[in-house]
């Protein structure tokens, strides 16, 4: 009891953010723990997990979650993220500027800070704009699984998950192993497309793990030209490099955990910023680079009572851009600024064994930017928030119930309550879940820049305000059926309506700045199939859905000579997308895996008229050999988009910018070994 | 472009009507057995001939009980049967003696294995399980033809659960002495 009383004046007084505990179902089911069942339990264990049993080991069981394996993405030869996110019902990606894509969601562009990215708890969205870019950016290799949450994570993870979370989950040092390098080639028809190489490390020592991990790589976006809204011209075919540097670094011991993680992404573009390209004899590199750490301790007073606690800190210059000439001039450094982040959390979860629970936390974080380059005289303030949580689950005969609530203070923006209740059963061939959530955006130190730049000398009536947090309220259903043991089926239904959304503006004068437009509703239907033939293979079948029901942003809407010509479409997001992926294991050593990716038409803009892209099919297969010759010596050899479909990235809202050619057909070829 | 060029004939494939992929895709669906292992199947597997081996009891000469003599689980099967079983199990030891895993094949010396887990599909399945007929060792299989020939416990699917069979007489023949909670967890086998 006194114990009891510890963590409640403990997670009173600390710093902490809670999220959801994992059930002790969910551990059972969970292939790390399943050598610590005893005999009776092992029995219980499901041998094929249905789809809602993954979901559930996602934390995430109130909410939406699609989980995909390191397994999966390595039998798929996937080149990079965007190959993998492809297979997520509702994702889709679009150029933002620059040569820089990023994700949208359910019909919603989410890249602009509204999807939160971490890598083994580290959050990667650059903390300047809140944007991930995608694109060769993050090493695969090491990666055990990725847990996605297909709606609103803003009660567990805060700003910048508004719409979705993306959570890359490393393997453990035990998992690794020893060493594995790998490295891939790809081609497209006119120039190379990627060279990578990636490596995993990993050695347990009693009760010390240390794993090592990481990428260095060049990709390039396509092969294709590029013709600006102007008419002007540039070939990708060597131009448009993505350069990836990221090593990953995380040592445990018993309840500690630290962290380490370099990411250097280079993205050269000379696609530019709007309508026009850059201009002749120049192009532009914009870096972006995060230096993080994380150090996290956790300490179990009793089976049901656990205390975390974490310190998280990251140092990142994001959107530096440098202009280079290509008749050797010196460079010239455009903008330059550095954010740092701070946050301190700590939660305290009491969990009974019937798998319920309560959470308390709360937390405390700071952005600090300092700007060396490109601003305007203006220094900008500290941004802090103080952020308490609490979540409890019971689990009822008839129904389990979640309820949770997160109240945030930031000293610039207010106050923010932000609630929700999710209804959950599993009737073991059967679940039904009925979600509701608030989430929120809050302006970024780069929303705030941008307006205080653009109000310098303009008169006060010329001024424009700060702009302020958006806000959403999500509801979903989820209805899940698993007629045999190795099918299942989950259909669900969304309706999310953003209020107050933070909207990117240019004026006459080519000046941005960063308003709140009234709002955006999107809803949809989502359904998956899983199949699995244990010892064989697996189908996964997805179809997506969304329509447009309010818009009141131009930006967003598809407008002709005559008017908004479809109201129930956002530029740059397809209406239906299907992806449908195949693995078959032909032998113990060779498999053929392959993915086809269906989008029906989307719409953009060149300049100021507007752009229909036709529908496509995208078709990539790869075989692998494993064991070639010796032990732990693999390869793959891969053939995507084989039928040159080369879809667009359409930019998600009216910006000017043509759609930017995407990757051809690539051949790519695959080779790694397990020392 | 040359005729020798890899992409003159993966364009000359792409002519192929767009529809003929999906029986390509449904592949999974309607393929026959192919000797492929789901990792999760082996993880379960792997914890099931720890825990069941924590309930036998090897004559003394197999296994000193006060020894610190390491206990050798021989895998009849492929590289990657081996290799997921020997990841769930390292460092894992029974009454202080250190698990060891070993593959193994028919020409192996089964003799001197405490646990001979063959793997279903394993090709020498009947002389396997003659070689260590009258040894103690423990052994577990997969298919009914093992359980039929005289193996001593078999791991069997039954609604999407792992299960386990013994077989008293055969582990009473070999000298492997079964606890009575593992025999009182077993489910019969028909």
């Amino acid at each position: 009891m006194k114990s009891l009383f510890k963590i409640i004046a403990l997670s009173s007084l600390g710093c902490a953010f809670a999220q959801a505990a994992e059930s002790l179902s969910c551990q059972q089911v969970a292939a790390p723990n399943i050598v610590k069942l005893d005999l009776s339990d092992l029995a219980k264990v499901p041998v094929v997990l249905s789809a809602n049993q993954k979901a559930t080991c996602a934390k995430q069981a109130a909410g939406i979650v699609t989980v995909i394996t390191g397994e999966q993405i390595q039998n798929m030869g996937a080149r990079d993220l965007i190959d993998v996110l492809q297979l997520v019902p509702g994702f889709s990606f679009g150029v933002d500027v620059s040569n820089v894509v990023g994700l949208g969601i359910r019909g919603i562009q989410a890249h602009e800070g509204k999807v939160a990215v971490f890598v083994d708890g580290i959050s990667l969205n650059e903390h300047r704009f809140g944007t991930t870019q995608f694109g060769n950016h993050f090493p695969l290799e090491q990666i055990d699984r990725i847990e996605i949450v297909r709606g609103p994570g803003s009660i567990v993870h805060g700003n910048f998950a508004e719409m979705g979370v993306i959570n890359i989950i490393s393997k453990t040092a035990k998992q690794m192993d020893g060493v594995k390098l790998s490295g891939n080639y790809g081609r497209f028809s006119r120039g190379e497309a990627r060279k990578n190489l990636e490596w995993t490390a990993g050695k347990q020592w009693g009760d010390l793990e240390v794993s090592f991990s990481g990428k260095r790589g060049e990709a390039h976006r396509s092969d294709q030209i590029y013709q600006d809204a102007v008419g002007r011209s540039f070939d990708m075919t060597g131009n448009n490099e993505l350069d990836a540097t990221m090593v990953n670094l995380g040592v445990k011991y018993q309840g500690l955990n630290l962290r380490l993680l370099v990411d250097q992404y280079n993205v050269n573009s000379r696609d530019g910023f709007g309508e026009e390209m850059s201009k002749p004899g120049r192009y532009l590199v914009n870096k972006f680079n995060t230096y993080a750490a994380d150090l996290g301790f956790q300490h179990h007073f009793s089976p049901s009572v656990k205390l975390e606690t974490n310190a998280s800190f990251s140092h990142q210059n994001p959107w530096e851009r440098t202009r280079k000439y290509l008749d050797g001039r010196a460079a010239l450094l455009r903008e330059k600024v550095y954010v740092d982040y701070y946050k301190f959390n700590a939660k305290a979860t009491f969990a009974s064994e019937q798998g319920n629970y309560l959470v308390v936390g709360n937390s405390f974080s700071s952005n600090k930017f300092d700007i060396r380059e490109g601003g305007l005289g203006e220094t900008l303030p500290t941004f802090s928030n103080y952020t308490a949580y609490t979540e409890a689950r019971y689990a009822f005969p008839w129904i389990n119930v979640l309820a949770g609530l997160r109240f945030d203070a930031y000293n610039e923006y207010g106050t923010n309550f932000a609630p929700r209740v999710a209804l959950t059963k599993d009737f073991g061939r059967f679940h039904v879940k009925a979600l509701y959530s608030h989430a929120f955006r809050i302006p970024t130190g780069g929303n705030y820049q941008k307006n205080a730049e653009y109000n310098i000398g303009k008169a006060p009536d010329e001024q424009i305000d700060q702009v302020g947090p958006e806000r959403t309220r999500t509801v979903e259903l989820e209805f899940g059926f698993q007629p045999f043991n190795n099918l299942d089926l989950t259909v669900n239904l969304f309706h999310i309506q953003s209020d107050d959304i933070i909207l990117y503006q240019v004026d006459d004068q080519l000046d941005d700045f960063y308003i709140n437009a009234s709002g955006q509703n999107t809803q949809g239907v989502e359904w998956g199939l899983e199949y699995r033939v244990p010892r064989l293979g697996y189908l996964a079948m997805d179809y997506s859905f969304y329509e447009s029901t309010r818009n009141t942003a131009d930006k967003y809407k598809i407008l002709g000579s005559d008017g908004q010509i479809h109201q129930g479409l956002n530029v740059g997001f397809p209406t239906h997308k299907v992806s449908l992926n195949g693995h078959i294991d032909l032998t113990p050593s060779l498999s053929l895996n392959q993915t086809l990716i269906f989008i029906s038409d989307r719409y953009g803009y060149e300049g100021d008229s507007l752009v229909r892209h036709g529908s496509s099919w995208v078709y990539n297969f790869y075989w692998r050999y494993k064991n070639l010759f010796t032990k732990g010596l693999n390869v793959g050899l891969g053939v995507y988009d084989l039928f040159n479909e080369k879809q667009e990235y359409v930019q998600p809202y009216h910006g000017g910018h043509p759609a930017l050619p995407g990757r051809t057909r690539e051949v790519m070829f695959k080779l790694s070994y397990q020392f | 472009m040359s005729f020798f060029s890899p992409y003159v004939w993966i364009k000359a494939i792409a002519e192929v009507k767009r529809l003929t992929l999906l029986p390509f895709l449904m592949w999974p669906l309607v393929a026959g057995g192919s000797l492929a292992v789901d990792t999760r199947e082996l993880t379960i597997k792997a914890a099931y001939l720890f825990r069941l081996s924590l309930f036998v009891d090897w004559p003394a000469d197999k296994l000193t009980p006060s020894g610190k003599d390491s206990v050798r689980f021989c895998i009849a099967g492929d590289r990657r049967i081996h290799e997921a079983i020997k990841n769930v199990l390292t460092d894992k030891s029974i009454n202080r003696h250190q698990i060891r895993i070993d593959s193994v094949e028919t020409q192996s010396d089964l003799t001197t294995c405490h646990l001979l887990f063959i793997a279903a599909k394993s090709t020498a399945e009947s002389s396997m399980l003659k070689a260590v007929a009258n040894y103690p060792v423990l052994t577990i299989g997969e298919s009914a033809e093992f359980y039929r020939r005289g193996g001593m416990i078999l791991l069997f699917n039954k609604d999407n659960r792992m299960r386990f069979a013994i077989n008293q007489r055969a582990a009473d023949r070999a000298g492997v002495k079964l606890g009575a909670q593992l025999l009182n967890l077993a489910e019969q086998y028909r």
